[in-house]
């Protein structure tokens, strides 16, 4: 840079003339040791710059605004696990619903409840079988919509959510049975229930064998219109009952 | 994609994402992201496909009516597909069933060095509406009946890659009307033989 009318620039600062050196013999003086040098790099040392802002208070606001980002994310997080549903609500079966009498369509199967009877003695193969609860024997006809489908899973369930299986004391030749598609199907199912709970059931059918299975399958669930009175009344006669055998239907 | 501050200009990120400068910047990865976010879903997807239809029988290995074809280390064909009214049960008397629902039997022959190796074959008789029916079906656990499948008669003893003939019973409803018969084997899905009637 260049001052104006051609002046050279002034010495960066001012310093009073020192003494000319007096000439001084020159004295041996054994060698002294002296620390290695580094070598120099092949690059160009820098300082750092700094990436704080260098505004006042800048700091402690960059550090409250990641604390609260961070508090901010945390409720996010619990609220979602809050209200998201847990896995044994998110993989519930689908249920679809129907009356004695109604076909109820799954994807793979129709079913249609007929009937429902009841019983304080089941007969089968010769065999009574009695009960501390009561036999309910449920009539229901089940058919194949495009290939063939086995119903592995009939259940009843009470009101308070308790399930029964369909009773392993007798033979059910339903269960397992490997229906063909336009061909029904009509048989009896056993279940044995205590007596306080007759009054309150749905019977429930589905392909799976295992109530785990049951997960984001299809269900279909039929009311079963038992009164106390009829509950009574099975409880009391000793007649034993006979459940039907599967067989084709119309 | 840069996440770096200016240099010498700290705390001008936030205010690049404002001008607009941190997008022109990275527009690039931006852009690149969208397909690789559809390959990141796309493989899973596929790989959970590949794997169940690995599992379902979904690649026919056809035949010609009545004609042979390879498959499982075995030949088979259909020889013949036809209503069997003669059915009777352990009584002798003639089988019928509800809603009209008629007994079809198909006779199929093989010629496998080891019948064993093809026993556990799974047959299903195909109708013109692309309903499938099995083989042995519960309606006749009644009948007197023999459904072989795929092996030769218990009391035969076919030398080995000589042809023998088995009988498998279905039940189909009386507007079916069978098409094909398909031979599953489940060691080679996802391919099966469809065999057509002569």
């Amino acid at each position: 840079m260049s001052q104006p009318g051609g002046w050279p620039p002034p010495p960066q600062a001012w310093a009073p003339p020192q003494p000319w050196p007096q000439a001084v013999a020159p004295q041996w003086a054994p060698p002294q040791w002296a620390p290695p040098v580094a070598p120099q790099p092949a690059y160009e040392q820098r300082p750092i710059r700094s990436h704080r802002d260098p505004r006042p208070g800048g700091r402690l606001g960059h550090r409250l605004g990641v604390a609260v980002l961070l508090v901010v994310a945390l409720a996010a997080g619990a609220l979602l696990s809050r209200y998201t549903p847990d896995v044994d609500s998110a993989q519930r079966p689908f249920i679809r619903t129907g009356h004695i009498g109604q076909t109820v369509t799954l994807p793979d199967f129709t079913i249609r409840v007929r009937s429902v009877r009841g019983a304080a003695v089941l007969s089968q193969s010769g065999a009574n079988h009695d009960t501390g609860g009561v036999w309910i024997l449920v009539t229901v006809r089940l058919a194949a919509l495009h290939e063939p489908v086995s119903v592995g899973y009939m259940a009843l369930r009470d009101a308070a959510g308790h399930t029964y299986r369909a009773s392993g004391r007798v033979n059910q030749l339903l269960i397992g049975w490997r229906l063909q598609p336009g061909v029904p199907v009509a048989g009896e199912v056993a279940f044995e229930v205590p007596v306080a709970v007759a009054a309150n059931l749905a019977v429930r059918f589905a392909r799976p064998t295992q109530e785990d299975f049951l997960r984001m399958d299809a269900v279909g669930e039929v009311p079963l219109s038992i009164s106390d009175s009829q509950v009574r009344g099975w409880k009391a006669d000793s007649t034993p009952a006979s459940p039907a055998a599967p067989a084709v239907t119309s | 994609m840069e996440g770096r501050q200016h240099t010498g200009q700290p705390g001008r990120a936030g205010g690049d994402l404002v001008t607009g400068r941190w997008w022109r910047r990275n527009w690039w990865g931006l852009v690149a992201l969208v397909p690789a976010l559809a390959l990141a879903f796309y493989a899973p997807v596929k790989d959970l496909n590949d794997r169940y239809g690995a599992g379902k029988p979904r690649q026919p290995v056809y035949s010609t009516p009545g004609g042979w074809v390879e498959y499982g280390g075995a030949r088979m064909r259909l020889v013949d597909l036809a209503r069997a009214d003669d059915v009777k049960d352990y009584g002798g008397k003639a089988v019928t069933l509800a809603g009209g629902a008629r007994i079809w039997r198909a006779t199929l022959e093989f010629a496998v060095p080891d019948p064993d190796t093809i026993g556990g074959c799974e047959l299903l008789l195909e109708s013109s509406g692309g309903s499938t029916f099995s083989n042995g079906p519960n309606e006749l656990g009644h009948a007197d009946v023999i459904d072989q499948g795929c092996l030769p008669d218990i009391l035969a003893k076919p030398a080995p890659g000589a042809a023998y003939r088995a009988d498998s019973y279905f039940v189909l409803p009386a507007t079916a009307r069978p098409v094909a018969v398909q031979v599953t084997l489940a060691t080679k899905l996802p391919r099966y033989a469809r065999l057509s009637p002569p």
